[in-house]
């Protein structure tokens, strides 16, 4: 072929494919669907708390469930970082169906709403899964990416500072959520993000605060609740509780010089009681093969056996995988016992919670029952 | 062996015969070549058209940013050569210099390493000051390959040198480690490393104290005017902008290194006389940096869908459960051979971090600083080889890359070793911690 038609014809295609992707990639903009259920009194907006945010892609939604009677305030935070979706899909649970017996709680499903725009480069995840709601019909939810998507908030530094620990991180942590906190108002978009969040807590006198992860199953900071140094009674009482309930919650204080995670910096800058849990999600491990939705909702992959059979995972991994509705039970049966214990320790800011998703029921049944039909 | 192993292995030969393929019968280039195995890997492994070309686009953004930073820093140079501003840098390091050329060898070394010390990337240092010290390394009568060489080591070492050493970074969020105390056993490797690689690549070409005139007289003719503030000017505000980020990186917006490299081009555009359109300085740049940020872009593709398509768990299971010393072998291999697939930020995130989980128990600080090193050497490795072919072009050197490879295999295997003692031995070098 002549040179130049081999030149034009490459350019063609090159071209045809910026324009069929480049739709593909517009449509990661469209939103998943958090259905109010009974138990919400009202939804605000992030940027109610740095207006700096509003209209953009940081900006995201608040759930308040109140009880209207006295006692205290908790804090949920869900899709910190869009990758692990059982953080997310366990808020939208609480969302969808919990009901406030005493004291308020306030959720936020995706607290960093730009990740979920997005999926990362050279992980080759997919963008999107379903799952049928209670009536059968189909509810598709985001799979989104660790950090703020570049579109909004580039370039890199080559290396990322801390505020205000001056902590150096490596350089795409400066778009890293949970590397952020507390956060600037005049600070880059995600410290923004974080800085709305930290005035949330403030605004609202939130009394505890439970950040909902997934992590990989080979890091051994896993299936576990990382606490700040004010909550861990409650976290200790929690495991002991939790594991006479088959629920095995390992205790990781949070280590004082590492900064920017919202179980640190939230206690440190706040009056809240910060806690942060993590599930083992698969088909974040570098280890999985093919990836599909599939594996986001299964967690099966025969990679996790070998390295299971070799001792090299932080978790128990069988032949069934680790099912999101395992995962998601795991973050709201802790979570309800945490709540508990708090409420035990501190009586006049009790937290009651109702109607949320049984553990043994979600194993059991899966989370569709619990998912209410996608009604905008 | 499980159906999905055998399917990865499958992927794998089938990935590795439409590379081969597609060089030999369908004569494209690297790069292109490098694309069809990307797509035929995706297309194998069940994944829809639509959705194969999506992961292809999305994994080419995967080294964009350095890619930027390659065109920007290659504009800068091409700008600075035209201008006459770095034959007059040449000719003020060797009026200053001309007699001890051993010690201008080790200085230039430091010069090449330090941008990337400070700042990451060790291509900075590269393009900062590799077409200078080609210049003189060029007089000092060495050889083009080992000029080539000489700067890729300067970017290689730069790239682990404290204080910033970006691979280690990488590992050290991945087991969540904070990066602290890594300075004195990352200096304590990088000076005799940086003075072993400037002696064994050039002290057998040295032939005494320069002839300062003659050498001089061999730079390109620079301008009358080519003095002061024109001749450093651009240089000071490339290196000073990298500083400044660094000093007050909450006053500052991150503006980027490729936007500095252009910042200092048109500070050199400003400080200069009669140079040709930035258009036409550009072109040529973009020519000569077109095969290397041509392979980036694919291999970001590929490396896409190897995550994508299982390859890339068959590789990461299949060295992390071997036996330990079989895993030292493993840990050198996939750092220093796969990692001319993912580059040396890549092979800490994909290998560094299951090697270091597979290896925790040993001082987690002495052993990352082990791998982010062996890491490093990656980024000469085919078929990426950002430094190493990006050296190339600063000397100018048309050797095939397999020549270049020979030639600096000692002091990158002096690394590789290095950094592997450091992990096999990584409790027993308490000194290294003090």
């Amino acid at each position: 072929m002549p040179g130049r038609l081999y030149s034009v014809s490459l350019l063609g295609l090159a071209l045809a494919a910026v324009l069929l992707t480049g739709r593909e990639f517009r449509s990661l903009s469209e939103k998943q669907t958090v259905v109010r259920g009974p138990g919400v009194s009202a939804v605000t907006r992030l940027s109610d708390c740095l207006p700096a945010l509003r209209g953009t892609a940081g900006d995201t939604d608040v759930y308040f469930l109140e009880s209207g009677k006295p006692g205290g305030t908790l804090l949920v935070l869900g899709g910190v970082h869009a990758n692990e979706p059982a953080g997310m899909l366990s808020a939208v649970l609480l969302v969808e169906n919990a009901r406030l017996e005493k004291g308020r709680m306030l959720v936020i499903p995706e607290a960093n709403a730009s990740a979920f725009t997005h999926v990362e480069s050279a992980e080759g995840f997919p963008v999107r899964f379903t799952m049928a709601a209670e009536d059968g019909s189909a509810r598709w939810f985001r799979f989104g990416g660790r950090l703020t998507n570049p579109v909004h908030q580039w370039p890199d530094p080559e290396v990322y500072t801390h505020y205000p620990s001056g902590q150096l991180l490596s350089d795409f942590d400066v778009r890293n959520l949970d590397r952020a906190f507390p956060g600037r108002p005049d600070g880059n978009f995600t410290e923004r993000i974080a800085f709305a969040i930290t005035g949330l807590i403030r605004r609202e006198k939130v009394d505890l605060t439970i950040d909902l992860h997934e992590a990989r199953p080979m890091n051994p900071i896993v299936n576990c609740v990382i606490f700040h140094e004010r909550a861990r009674e409650i976290a200790s009482l929690g495991s002991i509780d939790l594991e006479s309930a088959g629920v095995k919650l390992r205790l990781e204080p949070s280590p004082q010089n590492l900064h920017g995670m919202s179980h640190r910096e939230l206690g440190d800058h706040t009056d809240t009681t910060a806690l942060l849990m993590e599930t083992a999600n698969p088909i974040q491990d570098r280890l999985h093969g093919r990836t599909s939705e599939q594996l986001i909702l299964d967690g099966r992959d025969d990679f996790f056996l070998q390295a299971a059979r070799r001792g090299l995972l932080y978790v128990t991994y069988e032949g069934k995988g680790l099912p999101l509705e395992e995962r998601v039970g795991r973050h709201l049966a802790s979570l309800a016992k945490l709540v508990q214990i708090f409420g035990e320790l501190n009586p006049e800011r009790e937290i009651g919670l109702g109607n949320l998703p049984d553990y043994a029921l979600l194993k059991d049944r899966g989370i569709s029952p619990f998912l209410r039909p996608a009604i905008r | 062996m499980s159906a999905q192993t055998a399917q990865s292995l499958l992927l794998v030969l089938v990935m590795s015969g439409a590379f081969a393929a597609a060089v030999r019968f369908g004569r494209l280039s690297d790069s292109l070549a490098i694309l069809v195995s990307a797509a035929a890997g995706l297309l194998l492994a069940g994944f829809p058209p639509l959705d194969s070309l999506r992961h292809l686009v999305d994994g080419s953004f995967t080294f964009l940013p350095i890619v930027l930073i390659i065109c920007s820093a290659q504009f800068f140079i091409n700008v600075q050569r035209e201008s006459g501003a770095l034959s007059a840098m040449a000719r003020d390091l060797v009026i200053a210099f001309h007699r001890y050329p051993r010690v201008l060898l080790v200085l230039l070394m430091f010069l090449t390493v330090l941008p990337g010390a400070l700042t990451g990337p060790g291509a900075a240092g590269q393009f900062a000051f590799g077409s200078l010290v080609s210049s003189l390394l060029l007089l000092m009568k060495l050889p083009r390959v080992k000029v080539a060489a000489f700067i890729a080591m300067g970017g290689v070492i730069g790239t682990f040198a404290p204080p910033i050493n970006v691979p280690a970074m990488i590992i050290a969020a991945g087991i969540n480690m904070p990066y602290l105390g890594f300075f004195l056993p990352l200096l304590l490797l990088t000076v005799p490393l940086a003075v072993f690689s400037a002696l064994y690549l050039g002290l057998r070409h040295l032939e005494g104290p320069l002839d300062r005139e003659k050498a001089i007289q061999a730079l390109p003719p620079i301008p009358e005017k080519m003095k002061g503030i024109r001749v450093y000017g651009p240089m000071i505000l490339v290196v000073g902008l990298m500083v400044l980020s660094r000093l007050a990186p909450h006053s500052l917006p991150p503006i980027g290194v490729a936007l500095m490299f252009l910042l200092g081009a048109a500070a050199a555009y400003l400080l200069g006389n009669r140079l040709k359109s930035p258009l036409a300085v550009s072109q040529e740049a973009f020519l000569e940096t077109l095969e290397v940020n041509a392979v980036l872009l694919t291999v970001g593709a590929l490396v896409q869908a190897m995550a994508a398509n299982g390859v890339r768990g068959l590789l990461v299971i299949g060295s992390i459960s071997l036996p330990l010393y079989v895993l030292y072998s493993a840990i050198f291999i996939a750092c220093c051979f796969l990692g001319g697939v993912l580059g040396a930020f890549g092979v800490a995130s994909i290998f560094g971090i299951p090697f270091m989980l597979a290896l925790l128990g040993r001082d987690p600080i002495l052993a990352t600083v082990g791998l982010s090193i062996i890491a490093c050497v990656a980024n000469i490795a085919p078929p990426t080889a950002v430094l190493g072919k990006s050296a190339m072009i600063l000397a100018d050197c048309r050797d095939p890359y397999s020549r270049f490879l020979t030639v600096s295999l000692v002091p990158n295997l002096a690394v590789g070793l290095l950094g592997l003692l450091l992990v096999i031995f990584a409790d027993s070098l308490p000194f290294l911690r003090l």
